[in-house]
């Protein structure tokens, strides 16, 4: 039974690494801007689309397709919030915008219903040498594309931080989501900041659906299962927390496999969201978040 | 302390570096500045004092465009209302807030290096840091704390060392001495004439009528959003309207 668990919880593990990957790019928007972007799974999912056409149709191996897609995803980001969320943000003057929280969620029904009619809905794979292989670590099974995955966002995570503390564009960014008007008064134009952090958190977009691929079907729905993990993940981890967004992401990959090694996976889903509701109770600021002013 | 440039009835804005004429501002229905004018010298330190509501903040406020208003603010006879806040410090305005308003979740260098954040002012970032290190020696040691975890008067004085990385020709603090020790307001004071003496104009808003005429040159006194009384602060100091408008707070 140990054994199973430890097996549950390592596979678990390495599947929380995409997790923690969309939590991330929730979470840069969240703390610089204040909005929830509903559409961070949709994102996802157009990643994923180009991903799988890249490969297909060139050849390019998914692992190598972020040098395309991450350029192009940070552009597709910035021109969103340039053309659809920077003229509703000029209209609302409160600090959690609703109006552009609810363009957020239209944009996702829109791009979702798009891809819908362009794909089609059947579930497309891609097969790559790393789909179905497996490193033995003593007795456990370590699945070769969700290593990459963890190992993907353990290399994302780092270097986010490192833009965020050691560049100057990385610390406007951090001070516009702690304090606007006094980034105002120092020279950094916070509309154009927000155009980066939208950007940025779509390009790492590019980065999840590259390690995705190989290992999971791609689908025109396919973001809103991960967009529902990972709000409980920023719930869990602090919103607005980078390293609260991996690490709880690593946690409900290791609860969702250790949970589903003992009963089904249903009961993991549900024992997710009670968790989920359990701390928006008592501790909304997450495990790492610190209270907001 | 004393300005070479002596404030005159006679003077025109060409003469200033910041004329404010007939500005008014409103916050909803609530008139919290009605026409006041005021003008500030070229090196001169400047004073704006008044209780609590008399629109001291909010004329900061409106000078780097944080509230809009109307009537004209003119910075070196250039009018800032069709200037973004965001590009007055690159004019040489700087403002620091009521209540310090650091990044409270970035360090303290962190904090200082977003003073100097502008392509312009990077080169001279090393001896910027240097010169307000130098003027608050105790930063040095708070290098890598984050900014909420520091003492209210360490505090102030990170917010000005932040606002004096930019090398800015014109300064505002917003009540720079509120909820300070003695020894802090005294520390605050001396740096304030340090950097004046280096050519920095100053305007400050400060409650406490006794502070802010010991170290100014001029003072405002607003009430109820309009100038009630100005004038050299020595005259101010021994004007007895001074005292019936102030009554309980002259001392404090």
């Amino acid at each position: 039974m140990t054994d199973l668990l430890i097996q549950g919880a390592l596979s678990g593990l390495l599947i929380g690494g995409v997790y923690g990957l969309i939590a991330l790019g929730l979470n840069l928007v969240f703390g610089t801007m204040r909005v929830v972007n509903f559409a961070q799974g949709t994102l996802l999912m157009v990643a994923m689309f180009m991903a799988y056409w890249l490969h297909v149709l060139t050849g390019l191996h998914p692992y190598l397709t972020p040098l395309v897609t991450v350029p192009v995803l940070f552009g597709l980001g910035y021109a969103i919030q340039v053309v659809l969320i920077t003229p509703l943000l000029a209209r609302e003057k409160t600090r959690e915008p609703m109006s552009v929280l609810l363009m957020t969620l239209g944009l996702a029904l829109l791009l979702e219903n798009l891809a819908l009619l362009l794909f089609r809905g059947d579930y497309k794979t891609v097969q790559v040498n790393q789909t179905n292989a497996v490193w033995f670590l003593g007795d456990y099974i370590v699945s070769v594309s969700r290593f990459w995955a963890l190992v993907a966002l353990l290399a994302t995570v780092a270097a986010l931080w490192a833009f965020l503390t050691h560049t100057d564009l990385g610390r406007a960014i951090r001070a516009v989501g702690q304090d606007r008007q006094v980034a105002r008064l120092l020279g950094i134009n916070d509309r154009v900041i927000y155009n980066y952090a939208f950007g940025i958190s779509t390009a790492v977009m590019g980065i999840a659906a590259a390690t995705l691929v190989p290992f999971y079907y791609i689908h025109p729905g396919v973001g809103t299962s991960f967009l529902l993990k990972a709000f409980v993940i920023v719930v869990l981890g602090g919103l607005g927390s980078m390293p609260g967004a991996a690490l709880g992401g690593l946690a409900v990959g290791v609860i969702e496999g250790v949970i589903g090694i003992w009963t089904q996976a249903a009961v993991a889903q549900i024992l997710l969201f009670a968790v989920f509701i359990a701390m928006l109770f008592f501790r909304p600021a997450g495990l790492l978040g610190v209270e907001r002013k | 302390m004393s300005s070479q440039i002596r404030w005159s009835s006679t003077s025109t804005w060409e003469e200033q570096l910041l004329s404010v004429r007939e500005l008014t501002v409103h916050y909803g229905g609530y008139l919290a500045l009605s026409e006041v004018s005021l003008e500030v010298g070229h090196r001169e330190i400047v004073c704006v004092m008044g209780a609590n509501g008399s629109g001291k903040s909010t004329l900061l406020n409106a000078v780097s465009g944080l509230v809009e208003s109307s009537g004209e603010i003119l910075f070196e006879g250039r009018l800032l209302q069709d200037v973004p806040t965001y590009e007055r410090l690159a004019l040489g305005l700087a403002h620091v807030l009521e209540r310090r308003r650091l990044f409270p979740f970035l360090t303290v260098s962190e904090n200082l290096l977003l003073g100097a954040y502008l392509p312009s002012m990077r080169s001279a970032r090393a001896q910027s840091l240097e010169r307000v290190e130098s003027l608050f020696p105790i930063l040095r040691d708070r290098r890598r704390q984050l900014a909420h975890s520091l003492s209210g008067g360490e505090q102030q004085q990170v917010a000005i060392a932040r606002a004096l990385m930019g090398n800015p020709r014109f300064l505002m603090l917003d009540e720079p001495f509120l909820g300070l020790s003695p020894k802090m307001v005294a520390e605050i004071s001396r740096v304030i004439q340090s950097i004046n003496q280096d050519g920095v104009t100053v305007l400050f808003n400060e409650q406490s009528v006794q502070q802010s005429l010991g170290l100014s040159d001029r003072g405002y006194i607003l009430e109820s959003g309009r100038v009630a009384l100005a004038g050299a602060s020595a005259e101010l100091l021994a004007d007895r309207r001074l005292h019936s408008i102030y009554m309980g707070l002259a001392g404090a």
